[in-house]
């Protein structure tokens, strides 16, 4: 049978708070929010989808379709792993 | 989407889906990526058929499926993370569910979760739930769960959620059987037979809640108290304190490392540049007959001793990037943008202005273009204001050439010096422009999404390498040239009489006489002399034109000797020295504060237009102006008063 604790806020309301105060990475978010793992990370996606948290991948490619004069906009869209962050580093 | 679908989809307008009314509807539903469709597939074989649904063009497949004593009709719905779309596959998930009348809601539902993320599953089931939809659950990636160290006790889960959990492996076919029994049982049972248990609340945050209960009653972690090794490294590399210092400390071996060792390079490539390359030019034009004339000094001194200084610059720029893209490869660089995010954030600047300030580290044009990805209106006018006063790459090249001429003995920690003035320059601007001009700003949450760290590429590391390079050469070999032609024009014209075009000395062209009218602002800042002001109005075209604009200058200053232009070094620390007072090396200081803060260039200007307007673009012209002069005279005043 599932015991259900007393808590005064639930997950959203608690992953949306450690965002808030500078919780930038998920990791650092399961750090600051007392449930497990898999329940913040399912938070956090109902947040990211919903439009309350923005995500923003630092994987590939630039990050706009209009580079200027970036050395390396032939590159956009490729599969160089160029971080968005830091393509012009 | 199955992929039945989507082959059917890829050859055009799919036909219209088909269904059997007259056998009874279950509805597969799932979370995108939970192995949904392997799962139909496994369901169904090869007998699935696949088309639109009427009145959209979202395609869904369906087939006959066994499910004990009947044949029903199983429908693979849209991946759906919740019954509150966000998505049009949502939408069709949630009207086939829940928005149509009730008998024709679908007989039964087989929920797909995944066991490593059950709590987005149980999301989902909660809403289902909600509706007193008839459920049954296909637990997918057990084993991956298992992996990681999470098992779930499967009989605690169904009592819990009231319903039948069959854990499934749609790739081995293994619990297939199971779930057919398991949905047959549930379509078999009256609907007053089916346990009726209370929805957890229709609040999200109480969804939640109720998930997280339901979590931590059935799943335990074998080895939560052990992380990862990233989880590890992550912990130093992105601590508050350690975090910075790591990320000044990779950046200050980066300059240590690139100034070192390309320094030799650097040598080799100015003496064959201005040794058998001059030579080789000198005696090609004699040949054709262009030598000792106008024609000469512009290809000697303007070409090859502007651009080929530039030039000179090319193994230790080929060498920088490809020890930051060696950083960036690795996964590094990600982590150092998660760390200036929190500090952006602790003084104030919106967390999201971190992405194109840090796009301004390699040029200033497309980090103002990246300031697109900030929604608010005045976020994005107040970055586009900050991104010139972060250090581009080509700002280096007049780093190192003043670093080098001025203090030998510590390029590397001069440049170093530089980035980290240029940091704390965007720090202190958002700042005062947050004090004063954007009070109310406000602030969106933001998450970032961290790559894998990984062992670099050498051949990705070499490929992003030459990418930046051909852009730096891009830029040597067009504006470059084209400022280097105007620079040597206007020293070609003579001010005064008796000398002709293209035979002037440099002190008596246009050029001097316009630089000289500017110089005096910057006597207090300890460079007032035409020379410096020369190149630096030469640096607003691009501040590789301040290089080559220097370069020609003191060329020019020997027409009768192209062959050994001399020590540019000696002239420069020579005429710092005049213009300060003594004090060359303050001066020096003053001059790479003011190269640091003033407009990079023109490019800049125009894109900053582009995004924010001219009056924006013009105030942020005149802050560039006003903060770079104040710091170089400042820093020049105190240094002299030190030294």
């Amino acid at each position: 049978m599932v015991r259900v604790r007393a808590r005064s806020t639930g997950p959203l309301a608690e992953v949306l708070a450690a965002v808030a105060s500078g919780a930038n990475t998920r990791v650092e978010v399961r750090r600051r929010v007392d449930y497990p793992d898999d329940v913040v990370d399912a938070a956090l996606d109902h947040l990211i989808r919903t439009g309350r948290v923005v995500d923003q991948p630092l994987t590939v490619g630039c990050v706009s379709s209009d580079c200027g004069g970036c050395p390396i906009a032939t590159r956009c869209g490729q599969s160089l792993p160029v971080s968005t962050a830091t393509c012009q580093l | 989407m199955t992929s039945q679908a989507a082959a059917a989809s890829c050859h055009g307008v799919a036909p219209s889906i088909d269904r059997d009314r007259s056998k009874p509807t279950i509805a597969l539903v799932g979370p995108p990526n939970v192995g949904k469709t392997t799962l139909f597939n496994a369901l169904s074989g090869s007998r699935a058929t696949a088309g639109n649904w009427p009145g959209t063009t979202i395609d869904v497949a369906h087939a006959r499926w066994r499910t004990g004593a009947q044949t029903a009709e199983i429908i693979d719905l849209p991946g759906a993370f919740s019954l509150d779309p966000v998505s049009p596959d949502e939408e069709l998930t949630r009207s086939l569910l829940v928005d149509v009348p009730v008998d024709e809601r679908p007989a039964a539902v087989v929920l797909v979760v995944a066991a490593t993320r059950l709590s987005t599953g149980l999301y989902l089931f909660a809403q289902l739930r909600e509706h007193g939809l008839p459920l049954v659950i296909a637990l997918t990636m057990s084993d991956v769960a298992r992996r990681r160290g999470a098992l779930i006790d499967l009989g605690p889960l169904a009592e819990s959620l009231g319903v039948e959990v069959v854990a499934v492996n749609p790739r081995a076919g293994t619990g297939v059987d199971a779930l057919a029994a398991a949905t047959g049982r549930l379509l078999d049972a009256p609907s007053s037979a089916r346990k009726a248990l209370a929805a957890p609340g229709s609040d999200p945050d109480e969804r939640f809640q109720w998930a997280a209960d339901v979590v931590e009653a059935t799943v335990s972690q074998a080895d939560e108290s052990r992380p990862s090794t990233t989880d590890l490294v992550d912990r130093w590399v992105m601590s508050p304190v350690v975090g910075p210092l790591l990320f000044l400390g990779a950046m200050w071996s980066v300059f240590q490392a690139t100034t070192k060792l390309a320094a030799p390079l650097q040598e080799l490539t100015g003496s064959l540049v201005s040794g058998p390359l001059a030579r080789a030019m000198h005696a090609l034009l004699n040949a054709v007959g262009l030598g000792h004339g106008w024609f000469e000094r512009f290809v000697i001194d303007g070409l090859i001793g502007g651009i080929g200084l530039l030039l000179t610059f090319v193994p230790l720029m080929a060498l920088m990037f490809a020890l930051l893209a060696m950083l960036e490869d690795s996964g590094y660089l990600a982590r150092a943008a998660v760390v200036a995010d929190r500090a952006m954030r602790a003084i104030g600047l919106p967390g999201q202005a971190f992405l194109p300030l840090v796009i301004g580290f390699g040029c200033n044009v497309p980090a103002i273009s990246a300031t697109r990805v900030l929604a608010d209106a005045r976020h994005r006018a107040m970055t586009a204001l900050l991104v010139p006063f972060t250090s581009c790459s080509a700002r280096l090249t007049v780093y190192v050439l003043v670093a080098s001429m001025f203090f030998p003995a510590s390029v590397g920690n001069a440049v170093f010096t530089m980035y980290v003035a240029s940091v704390a320059l965007v720090i202190a601007i958002g700042f005062a422009l947050r004090r004063t001009l954007w009070r109310a700003l406000g602030e969106e949450p933001m998450m970032l999404d961290l790559p894998p760290y990984q062992v670099p590429h050498l051949r990705l590391i070499a490929d992003a390498a030459w990418a930046r390079l051909r852009g730096f050469l891009r830029t040597a070999g067009g504006v470059i040239v084209v400022a280097v032609a105007a620079v040597w024009f206007l020293q070609a014209v003579p001010v005064h009489g008796g000398h002709d075009f293209g035979s002037v000395p440099v002190r008596e062209s246009a050029y001097a006489a316009a630089a000289g009218a500017v110089a005096p602002v910057f006597g207090p800042a300890g460079f007032g002399d035409w020379h410096a002001t020369g190149a630096l109005t030469a640096g607003f075209v691009a501040k590789e034109a301040v290089v080559s604009s220097w370069a020609q200058t003191y060329a020019t200053q020997r027409p009768t000797d192209p062959h050994t232009p001399g020590s540019l070094a000696k002239v420069v620390r020579a005429d710092f020295h005049r213009s300060s007072g003594g004090h060359q090396s303050p001066a020096a200081w003053a001059f790479l504060v003011f190269v640091l803060a003033y407009t990079p260039c023109a490019a800049t200007l125009a894109a900053q237009r582009r995004e924010i307007g001219w009056r924006l673009a013009a105030f942020g012209l005149a802050v560039q102006l006003v903060t770079a002069w104040t710091l170089a005279v400042a820093v020049f005043q105190v240094g002299r008063w030190f030294a």
